[in-house]
C-alpha cells in the first residue's frame, strides 16, 4: 500500500516540470488533492483496513499530502516572486529627475534685518515701539530740538502734506510719542520703520527707506553706556571680531552727537573703517519736551539705516533693489540668515 | 568747505595726520586730495629758443631748471627764449597718469616737457585766453628750480568738510584753525598787517538804522583792478569760487580764510558820502549783482547811500555799485548781521551767498575789523591801493557769549568718566574757554568764534571731543525692562513665516504713488497728496497695496518671470487714516510642475486656499461674500472679506481693463485690513480628542446657482448642531443632465459624539432635518 501511495507522489514529479504555468500548477493540485484527486481516492482505502493499520496509513496519506502541497506551493512561490520581480523592474524610474517644485518663499531682506535687530535688543530687554508714517511737525521736528527755523532742517529735506503733517523723515518721532506715553518711566525701545526724504532716487539714494531708532532712558545712564551697546550692536550685526569708532557729529535731538565706524579688512588685509550710524545721548531740551526731568534722567539714543546694514552685509550694489523687488534678487535672501 | 593746507599754514602749523586728527576729533572729511597730482614740476628758463630742423611746428628749446639745462623739443607756437616756464621732468606724471619719458622727436633729443595749463589739469574755463593754444610761462618773475606748484599756489592737499549747521566756526581756515589748535594743544597765530594809510581822510560817514545790522565797518581806498596772481586765483578755484579781479577775489579770499564777509562798492558808482544801513522799505525793488529783480520785505536789510539801495545787506551786492574793471576807487564794507534776519530774506529770495551763509551761522565779532584788515593788506600788496584814513565804524550791539555753568559731576555722570578738576580746566584751557570757578562749579564762556556753545551739554560734548572717545571704557547696560514683542508685532511675523511657508514672497514697495493707482481700487478715505512731489508718479499715498503688486506683477512679466506669487504688509493712508494691510498677489502658475504635469494654477480658490490657511493661522472666522463694488476686479469674480458682520477686505480676479492698464494677464488678489485681524484675541484653548467612532455621510442634490454655497454650508452646521465635526464640499456639477442655472452638489459630513457612541439612529434623523431645510430653504432637489 505504501508503494501505491510513494508511486502516485512519484506520478506527481514526474509530471512537474519549469515550464507549468500557475494554472498547470493549480491544475495538478486539483488533479491530485482535490475532491476527487488521486490522493484523495486513496483515502476511500482507509475503510477497508483492520484498524490497527488505519493510523500508519493516514500517516502516509497525509505525509504524501504535505509533500505534494509543499512541491506545487514552492514552484508557485517562484512564479509569483518572478512575475513581481518583472513587474518591479517595469515599475523603476531615474530618481536624479528633479522633485515636484514646490515655491520657496522668502522674506524681503530689510524684514530680515529688521526681525535680527529686534530679536537682538528683545533679547537685552528692550520693546519694540512702533508709530505713524505720516507724522505731525511736532514729533518728527519739535519734539526732536528742531524748532522750525532750525538749520539742521535742511538735512531733512520732507515731503510734508499740510503745513504741518509730512512723511517722517526718520524714526526718532517715535522717541517722542513713546516718551509722552511712558509719563517719566524708564524707556529702553527700539523702534524700526520706513522713513521718507525727498532726495530723488538713485544709487546710493531712496525717497523711502528704513531706520531703527533706539532710545534708552533712565538715571545714570552715561555716554560709556551707549559706547558699550554700540559695539555689542555692531558685533552682533558684522561679526564679533568687529571693533567700533566714535567720531565727531551733530544731530539736534542728541549731544554730545557721534557718528559711529564700524572696522573691516579689505581683501588685501587692510583695517579700515566704514560709517554705520548716528548716535548720541539725549539732549536735555528732548528730555524736558517728553516729560522728563533732565537733571534727573538722562538717556541715550542710535539711529541706524536697515538699507545700509542689508548694503553692507550682503554686498548689495544699488539700494533701488530693495524697491525693485526682482525675485531673481529677493529669492538670494534663503536660509538662515 | 574747503580746508587748503597752503592757507591753513599761516595760521598753524600743519600736521602729518591732518586727515585723521580732523575726521576723529573735529568734523567728518567728505574728501581728502592733493590740489594738483602732477609731481617733479620744476620753473625753468627757456635760455634759447630755435625751429626744428625737421619739423615746421616743433621748436627747440634749451631750459635752464637750476640743476642742468634740458634740451626739450616743444610743439606750442608761444614758447619763446626768455620765458619762465613749467617743466615736467623726465619721470614727471601729470594728471591723468601720463608720464613724461626721454624722446627722440623727429632725430632730436627731447628729455622733458614744457606744459601747458590743460596738461596740468586746469578746468578749460579758467585758463586765460593767452594760454589756450600752447604752454603757460609767468608773467612774473619766478625762481629758476624752484617747486612749480608751490609757485602756482597749487601745493598741497585740501580737506573737504562734511560740515554740519551747529560749526559755523569751521566755514573759515582761521576758525578750523583754532579748532584744530584746541585739539593738539598748539597756538594759533595771525599774521599781522604792515600798510600804511595815506595821507587823506576816511570821509565817509556810517550810520545804522536798523536793529538787525550790529555792526558796520568800512574802509576807502583808491585801487587798480587786474587780474590776481595765480596763488590768488588757484586758492579760489580750488575752493569752487570763480576769480573775477584782483580786488573781487581778495575780498573772497577774506572769507574763506577769516570767515569774514567784504563786500567792495565802486565808490564812483555810489556817489555819495555817506553809508546808512536800514530795513528795506516793503515792495522796494533791487537788482542784485546777478542781475535779477528782487522785491524786498521789511524784514529785509538794504545797505543805502542814504537813500537808495547799494547793496541786499548781508546777502548780495547791487549790480550798479559792483567793482568792474574801470574802478578806481572802491568803499571796502565788512558788518556783521543778525542771522535769524539773514536767514529769513535768503530763504525767502532763495538767494544763498558765500556771505549769507556765515552771517546766518553766526560770525566772530572780532573778525570785521581782523578781516578788513588782511583785506586791506592784500589790496595794497596786489592791488595798489592807496588806503585813506581811518575806519568808518559804527557799533550797534556787542554780541558776547553766554557764560555757562559746568559742574564736574555733571560731567561725569553724562561721560562715565573720572575726571578731575585739574583735568577740566587743562581741557578749557585748550578750548580758548574763559573760566571762573566758585564752590566746584565751573562757569565758562566758550570764545567768540563758538556760536553754539550755550548750554551745560554743549560744553560736555566739546570735554569729550577733547578728552578722545577712545578713552571712554563702554559699560555693559542691562534695561530693568522685559524685552518682548506685542501681540500685534507677533502675529505680523507669524502671518509672515505663513505666506513664506506658502511659497510667497515678500515684497516692499514705494508708499507714494501716482494718483491714478488710486481710483479703481479699494478706497479707505480721502486720498492724501505730498506738496511738492518728486515726480508725478510719486504724488498720492497709497490707499491699497494692489497697485503695487501689479507693478511688480508687470516688471516680471515683461522679463518672462510670470509665475508670481508675492505678499506686501504695510501702511495704506488716507485723510486722517493711517492702517496696516496685508495683500496677496497670485499669477500663472503657484505650482509649475513642469514634466509632472501637476500644476497648481494660480486661480480664484488657489488664492482663497491661502485666505482660508490666514483664517486658520489667526484663529478667526473669515468668510467671503459675492461682492462687485471693486470696479479694477472682475465682477463675478470678486468677494468681500468678512470678520464677524464687518467687511475687512476683498479678494478677486483683476478686471480686464485692470490687465490693460498695467499691461498683465488675469491676476488674483486679496487684500485685507490688519488693524482688527492683529488686535488681542482670546487665548486658544484645546479641545478635547473624542474617544468614540465617527460616521461620515455623504449627501448630493441640485440646487439653483443663486444660492450661495456658503449659505447652504451654514445652514447645515446649523442643523446639525454639535454632531457635525467636519463638512467638505467634494463636487461641484454643472452641465449636461442639470438644468440651466443649476448645479449638483455633493456635500460630505462627518459626525460624532464625544460622550458616547454615535446612533446611527441619531445620524439618519440628522441627515433627515438637513435634507427638509434644504428643500424648504434652498428648493434643494435631492436624488431618489
Amino acid at each position: 500500500m505504501k508503494e501505491q501511495i510513494d508511486l502516485i507522489v512519484k506520478s506527481l514529479e514526474d509530471k512537474m516540470n519549469n515550464e507549468l504555468t500557475l494554472n498547470d500548477l493549480e491544475a495538478l493540485r486539483v488533479a491530485y488533492l482535490g475532491k476527487n484527486g488521486l490522493l484523495t481516492a486513496q483515502m476511500a482505502v482507509i475503510k477497508t483496513l483492520p484498524n490497527e493499520e488505519k493510523p500508519k496509513f493516514g500517516q502516509w496519506i497525509n505525509q504524501a499530502k504535505q509533500a505534494i502541497e509543499t512541491k506545487i506551493a514552492d514552484q508557485k512561490n517562484t512564479l509569483l516572486i518572478q512575475a513581481m520581480n518583472t513587474q518591479l523592474e517595469k515599475e523603476a524610474i531615474d530618481v536624479s529627475l528633479p522633485g515636484l517644485n514646490f515655491k520657496k518663499g522668502s522674506l524681503h531682506p530689510l524684514t530680515i534685518v529688521t526681525q535680527d535687530l529686534e530679536d537682538y535688543f528683545i533679547g537685552l530687554g528692550y520693546k519694540v515701539a512702533e508709530g505713524p508714517e505720516l507724522e505731525f511737525d511736532k514729533y518728527n521736528f519739535e519734539m526732536m530740538n528742531l524748532a522750525s527755523d532750525h538749520p539742521a532742517r535742511e538735512m531733512h529735506d520732507s515731503f510734508y502734506v499740510t503745513s504741518n503733517t509730512l512723511l517722517r523723515t526718520h524714526t526718532s518721532p517715535i522717541q517722542a510719542r513713546y516718551m509722552e506715553q511712558a509719563k517719566g518711566e524708564p524707556i529702553a525701545i527700539i523702534a524700526p520703520g520706513k522713513t521718507y526724504r525727498r532726495d530723488p532716487d538713485d544709487r546710493t539714494h531712496s525717497h523711502q527707506f528704513m531706520q531703527c531708532e533706539g532710545l534708552v532712558i533712565d538715571k545714570e545712564i552715561t555716554f560709556a553706556h551707549l559706547k558699550a551697546t554700540l559695539l555689542g550692536m555692531a558685533r552682533h550685526i558684522f561679526g564679533a571680531e568687529r571693533t567700533i569708532r566714535l567720531r565727531p557729529s551733530y544731530f539736534p535731538f542728541t549731544e554730545p552727537s557721534v557718528e559711529v565706524d564700524v572696522s573691516y579688512v579689505t581683501p588685501d588685509g587692510k583695517h579700515e573703517w566704514i560709517e554705520v550710524l548716528g548716535a548720541g545721548m539725549v539732549h536735555p531740551n528732548v528730555l524736558e519736551m517728553g516729560g522728563y526731568d533732565s537733571t534727573k534722567f538722562s538717556g541715550f539714543a542710535f539711529g541706524i539705516g536697515i538699507e545700509r546694514i542689508a548694503i553692507l552685509k550682503y554686498q548689495i550694489d544699488d539700494i533701488r533693489q530693495f524697491y525693485t523687488n526682482d525675485l531673481r534678487f529677493l529669492n538670494q535672501f534663503k536660509g538662515v540668515l | 568747505m574747503f580746508i587748503l593746507e597752503n592757507i591753513l599754514k599761516q595760521f598753524i602749523e600743519v600736521p602729518e595726520n591732518l586727515y585723521d586728527i580732523t575726521n576723529q576729533q573735529i568734523i567728518e572729511v567728505d574728501d581728502y586730495l592733493k590740489l594738483n597730482t602732477s609731481t617733479k614740476l620744476v620753473v625753468g628758463y627757456v635760455e634759447t629758443c630755435i625751429k626744428h630742423p625737421n619739423a615746421d611746428s616743433l621748436s627747440l628749446t634749451t631750459v635752464n631748471i637750476g640743476s642742468e639745462v634740458l634740451n626739450i623739443v616743444c610743439g606750442a607756437p608761444n614758447v619763446r627764449a626768455g620765458q619762465y616756464v613749467i617743466v615736467a621732468q623726465v619721470g614727471s606724471i601729470l594728471p591723468g597718469n601720463f608720464e613724461i619719458k626721454a624722446a627722440m622727436v623727429r632725430g632730436e633729443q627731447s628729455n622733458g616737457m614744457i606744459c601747458s595749463l590743460n596738461e596740468l589739469g586746469f578746468d578749460e574755463k579758467y585758463i586765460p585766453e593767452i594760454y589756450k593754444n600752447g604752454i603757460f610761462y609767468f608773467l612774473n618773475e619766478v625762481k629758476v628750480g624752484d617747486h612749480a606748484l608751490k609757485a602756482l599756489g597749487l601745493d598741497g592737499n585740501k580737506i573737504l568738510l562734511g560740515l554740519t549747521p551747529n560749526r559755523g566756526d569751521l566755514l573759515s581756515h582761521l576758525g578750523f584753525a583754532y579748532d584744530l589748535g584746541s585739539m593738539l594743544n598748539k597756538p594759533v597765530s595771525l599774521p599781522k598787517t604792515t600798510f600804511k594809510e595815506i595821507d587823506k581822510p576816511n570821509d565817509i560817514s556810517v550810520r545804522i538804522d536798523t536793529d538787525s545790522c550790529l555792526l558796520y565797518d568800512l574802509r576807502l581806498m583808491d585801487v587798480v583792478v587786474k587780474e590776481s596772481p595765480w596763488w590768488l586765483k588757484n586758492a579760489l578755484i580750488e575752493s569752487d569760487i570763480r576769480p573775477i579781479n584782483n580786488v573781487v577775489d581778495i575780498t573772497n579770499y577774506i572769507l574763506i580764510t577769516y570767515g569774514t564777509p567784504l563786500h567792495a562798492f565802486d565808490t564812483n558808482k555810489v556817489q555819495s558820502k555817506s553809508v546808512v544801513v536800514r530795513d528795506a522799505k516793503k515792495g522796494e525793488k533791487v537788482v542784485t549783482l546777478d542781475d535779477i529783480e528782487r522785491t524786498l520785505e521789511t524784514t529785509d536789510i538794504v545797505i543805502t547811500d542814504g537813500n537808495r539801495p547799494i547793496a541786499l545787506g548781508g546777502v548780495m551786492g547791487l549790480a550798479a555799485t559792483g567793482v568792474d574793471e574801470t574802478t578806481t576807487s572802491i568803499m571796502l564794507e565788512a558788518a556783521q548781521f543778525d542771522p535769524q534776519t539773514i536767514a529769513k530774506t535768503s530763504k525767502r529770495l532763495s538767494l544763498r551767498s558765500d556771505s549769507s551763509l556765515r552771517f546766518e551761522r553766526g560770525i566772530d565779532q572780532v573778525r570785521v575789523h581782523q578781516g578788513l584788515e588782511a583785506a586791506t593788506e592784500l589790496l595794497v600788496q596786489l592791488a595798489d591801493a592807496k588806503v585813506y584814513q581811518g575806519v568808518q565804524s559804527s557799533l550797534n550791539v556787542i554780541i558776547e557769549n553766554p557764560w555757562v555753568n559746568v559742574s564736574l559731576d555733571n560731567v561725569n555722570n553724562l561721560l562715565g568718566t573720572s575726571l578731575n578738576e585739574k583735568d577740566l580746566l587743562a581741557i578749557f584751557k585748550q578750548l580758548n574757554y574763559e573760566v571762573k570757578e566758585s564752590n566746584h562749579t565751573f562757569i565758562v564762556q566758550a570764545p567768540g568764534y563758538r556760536k553754539d556753545i550755550v548750554i551745560e551739554t554743549d560744553v560736555i560734548e566739546e570735554v569729550l571731543r577733547v578728552y578722545g572717545y577712545h578713552k571712554i571704557e563702554g559699560k555693559r547696560l542691562q534695561p530693568k525692562s522685559l524685552g518682548q514683542l506685542t501681540y500685534k508685532q507677533k502675529t505680523i511675523r507669524s502671518l509672515k513665516q505663513l505666506l513664506t511657508g506658502l511659497g510667497l514672497n515678500e515684497v516692499i514697495n514705494y508708499s507714494l504713488v501716482s494718483g491714478n493707482d488710486i481710483e479703481s481700487f479699494p478706497l479707505i478715505g480721502q486720498s492724501v497728496q505730498v506738496l511738492m512731489p518728486l515726480s508725478d508718479d510719486r504724488n498720492t499715498l497709497r490707499q491699497s497695496l494692489i497697485p503695487g503688486l501689479l507693478k511688480n506683477l508687470n516688471y516680471h512679466v515683461a522679463r518672462q518671470m510670470s509665475n508670481l506669487s508675492i505678499f506686501e504688509i504695510g501702511h495704506v493712508f488716507a485723510h486722517g487714516i493711517e492702517k496696516n494691510h496685508l495683500a496677496i498677489l497670485i499669477n500663472d502658475k503657484y505650482i509649475d510642475s513642469n514634466y509632472l504635469n501637476r500644476d497648481l494654477k494660480a486661480d480664484f480658490f488657489t488664492l482663497k486656499g491661502i485666505l482660508q490657511n490666514i483664517s486658520t493661522q489667526l484663529n478667526v472666522a473669515l468668510d467671503v461674500k459675492q461682492s462687485n463694488r471693486i470696479s479694477a476686479l472682475h465682477p463675478g469674480v470678486q468677494g468681500d472679506v468678512y470678520l464677524g458682520n464687518e467687511v475687512i477686505g476683498i479678494i478677486g480676479q483683476t478686471h480686464p481693463l485692470t490687465n490693460q492698464t498695467y499691461d498683465v494677464k488675469d491676476a488674483y488678489v486679496l487684500e485685507l485690513d490688519l488693524t482688527k485681524l492683529t488686535s488681542q484675541q482670546d487665548l486658544m484653548v484645546f479641545e478635547s480628542i473624542s474617544k468614540y467612532p465617527s460616521i461620515t455621510r455623504d449627501i448630493s442634490f441640485v440646487v439653483s446657482k443663486t444660492y450661495p454655497v456658503s449659505d447652504i454650508l451654514a445652514l447645515i452646521k446649523q442643523t446639525a448642531r454639535k454632531l457635525l465635526t467636519n463638512i467638505e464640499v467634494f463636487d461641484v456639477y454643472a452641465g449636461a443632465n442639470i438644468e440651466a442655472g443649476y448645479h449638483s452638489l455633493a456635500i460630505s459630513m462627518t459626525f460624532n459624539n464625544k460622550e458616547k457612541t454615535l446612533e446611527k439612529l441619531d445620524v439618519e434623523k440628522a441627515l433627515k432635518s438637513i435634507q427638509n431645510r434644504l428643500e424648504f430653504n434652498f428648493k434643494a432637489v435631492f436624488r431618489a
